[in-house]
């Protein structure tokens, strides 16, 4: 194989990592080594290695189904390809995983969405050992489920356990992909996904950037603001090479309660009053309190660029600031534009792009993380307002070089919006993100936040401004940290001697 | 409610070291300055040599046998060990130097992972794994903003 030391053969790195896929139909399977009779990871890999898809250009020959493979650091472990002292330099982020208090001050899951809770309430007797997602894609059902039997005899045979995540009654407990309102770009809360991601490039000349693959995919550390590890000559580090990590997180989704939130708010008298010169009907006033909690439209259109409404010629632009484009100098070039997006809309604090950031922020701008998640569960009834008791929400795939500094980081943002020394954030009171914060009030991670939403109105002023109290929409079903290792490691895995791999660089 | 980082780290007792251990503790306070008062969200650090332990009762004994940091900052420890990295000078170098003088050794610190699993691996107060903290004390609940902020 060609060694290209600047920048990640595409046919080395999975799939998933530096291409969204379009295929409609997805299954999404948990395993754990441990449990199963005569545990052959060797075979199990081996199965699964010729479904196995790369970031290559496929051109006019869309595979009709294809996998992708995701290990934790305890499944790692497990599989003796890395020796126990190199283990240790994994991140320990990584090592740790997402139940861990050290991610749980970031992550702030508590209540229903706790880490004992997770995955239907098997709390962790999974997080401990859960090792393996084989994320499997199908053009149609009959693709997917052969490709799902596939596995999933392979993992019986070589003595590895599904995990179900959800309860059975829910599509067997098993995550699949559903299509919401028949649109696949569409998510429950019927929001248009998978818009603004990193661009991916490659970075061959090191320049800094959020969004160069380089900090997603391990082993290119020229330029990279994150500075994805392990990036030695141990065999941990030869291991990650190429590799990507996942933070997979599976978020309910309480539609209903989303639904009938957004009803009260169009019938509160305060909201009526202070949005009387709009002339919008109740479902127009419904629509727009949804925008500004996303920060765009449910078409996609950002409120940057639609303030007023969404535009069919906008639906997909991306290339919008907060600051620079308000003509006004200095540090409070950002707030005129929170009278299109509020500070707190989710889109603006996942990516506050030029937003003025405070001075524990440091210098290289927001982080960035790429996104590949999908929904689940059938639709809810359209605009119903009370629950049908359906499991449905996200299947998170929040894809990063640094657990720590590109995923914990923006939950940290999310659930506490301080970072960004702004007056309209009370700093003794910070808001958290309008669609994700945690909620609760009595948090001693994130001290005296406020379950309040402010909506610019007229001006910057609370007087101004609407002030919705938020109700919590979200439930964490279940997280867990996964690197999804190179192409050639999953050789290694699968115990392939001289695996061909053609190059393509960037 | 604050994050607290105690990092205990043995020293090794040949001059060099014993030296660095002296010198860091002289202007630890000048050198990390600048970039927690720009970081704003630590609420204290302190930088001490633990002596080398006597070995005849009374009798003073030369040296140091370990380098402790105490400090405690806001909210999640994790992704704001990034930010120190990236914010670079004093914090970085302070780490650098205690990982150069440890006993046990330490692969040089080059990349913000080693940064992260140096810190994490010799941190005497991790956040606990079940309940509440059983060694850690705060008398308020503000962040350093808040505080500020009056
Ligand atoms: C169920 C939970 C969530 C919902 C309903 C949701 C919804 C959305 C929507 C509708 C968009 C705008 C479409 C787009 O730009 O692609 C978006 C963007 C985004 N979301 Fe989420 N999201 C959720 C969870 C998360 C989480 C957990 C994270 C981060 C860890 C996150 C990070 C982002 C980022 C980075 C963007 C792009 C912002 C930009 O670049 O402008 N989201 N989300």
């Amino acid at each position: 194989m060609l060694l290209n030391p600047n920048q990640p053969n595409r046919n080395n790195v999975q799939g998933l990592i530096l291409r969204g896929y379009t295929h409609p139909c997805s299954c999404h399977l948990l395993f754990t080594f441990t449990g199963g009779n005569n545990f052959n990871s060797k075979a199990f890999f081996s199965d699964l290695y010729p479904k196995l898809q790369s970031a290559a250009d496929w051109g006019n020959n869309k595979p009709a189904s294809m996998l992708n493979i995701g290990l934790t650091y305890n499944g790692l472990s497990l599989l003796k390809v890395i020796s126990p002292s190199d283990l240790t330099y994994f991140p320990s982020t990584f090592q740790n995983g997402p139940s861990d208090p050290g991610s749980q001050d970031s992550l702030g899951d508590v209540g229903e969405s706790s880490p004992e809770k997770w995955w239907n309430n098997q709390g962790n007797a999974v997080n401990n050992k859960l090792h393996c997602v084989v994320h499997v894609y199908g053009m149609t059902s009959n693709d997917l489920d052969e490709l799902v039997s596939q596995v999933t005899a392979s993992a019986t045979k070589n003595g590895l356990v599904e995990i179900l995540p959800l309860a059975i009654k829910d599509n067997g407990g098993r995550l699949y992909q559903s299509i919401v309102q028949h649109d696949p770009a569409k998510i429950h809360f019927g929001y248009t996904d998978g818009i603004s991601e990193p661009s991916m490039n490659a970075n061959p000349s090191g320049n800094t950037s959020a969004e160069t693959n380089n900090n997603f995919v391990i082993g290119y550390p020229k330029g990279s603001t994150s500075d994805p590890g392990p990036t030695g000559v141990d065999t941990a580090s030869r291991f990650a090479k190429d590799g990507c990590y996942n933070a997979f997180r599976i978020i309910y989704q309480d539609v209903a309660a989303f639904n009938l939130f957004l009803k009260q708010s169009a019938n509160n008298p305060e909201v009526k009053k202070k949005l009387s010169h709009l002339n919008l009907t109740e479902a127009e006033t419904e629509e727009w309190l949804a925008a500004k909690l996303c920060g765009r439209w449910r078409n996609g259109s950002p409120l940057m660029l639609s303030p007023d409404k969404p535009e069919a010629s906008t639906a997909s632009a991306e290339d919008f600031m907060y600051g620079s484009s308000s003509g006004i100098a200095g540090a409070d070039d950002d707030v005129p534009s929170s009278l299109k997006c509020p500070f707190s809309a989710h889109t603006r604090v996942a990516n506050p792009r030029d937003q003025l950031l405070s001075g524990s922020e440091g210098t290289n701008g927001p982080p960035r993380i790429a996104r590949r998640g999908m929904p689940y569960g059938a639709d809810l009834k359209n605009g119903a307002t009370t629950d049908d008791g359906v499991d449905r929400g996200l299947i998170g795939i929040f894809l990063c070089g640094n657990l720590a500094g590109q995923f914990e980081k923006l939950y940290s943002w999310m659930n506490f919006n301080n970072f960004s020394g702004k007056k309209i954030f009370n700093p003794r009171k910070p808001p958290q993100d309008a669609l994700l914060g945690t909620r609760d009030l009595h948090s001693t991670i994130f001290p005296n936040i406020t379950n309040t939403f402010t909506i610019p109105v007229s001006g910057t002023s609370a007087a101004e401004s609407i002030v919705l109290t938020m109700p919590s929409f979200l439930t964490t079903r279940g997280t867990a940290y996964c690197l999804l290792p190179s192409i050639l490691s999953i050789a290694k895995l699968a115990g392939i001697k001289k695996p061909k791999l053609s190059s393509q660089w960037g | 409610m604050a994050s607290p980082l105690t990092m205990y780290v043995q020293i090794k007792q040949d001059k060099v070291s014993q030296g660095i251990a002296a010198a860091a503790l002289q202007s630890f306070t000048q050198g990390v300055q600048a970039g927690l008062d720009k970081a704003g969200i630590v609420h204290y650090a302190t930088l001490a040599l633990i002596p080398n332990p006597s070995t005849v009762p009374g009798k003073p004994v030369k040296g140091y046998l370990a380098i402790l940091l105490m400090t405690d900052f806001d909210l999640a420890m994790n992704p704001y060990l990034d930010t120190f990295w990236d914010m670079g000078g004093g914090i970085k170098d302070a780490i650098a130097a205690i990982a150069s003088i440890s006993f046990n050794p330490v692969p040089p610190i080059k990349t913000k992972t080693q940064f992260e699993n140096f810190i994490n691996s010799v941190n005497l107060t991790p956040a606990p794994k079940t309940g509440g903290w059983k060694n850690f004390y705060q008398a308020y609940p503000l962040t350093v903003e808040q505080i500020n902020a009056g």
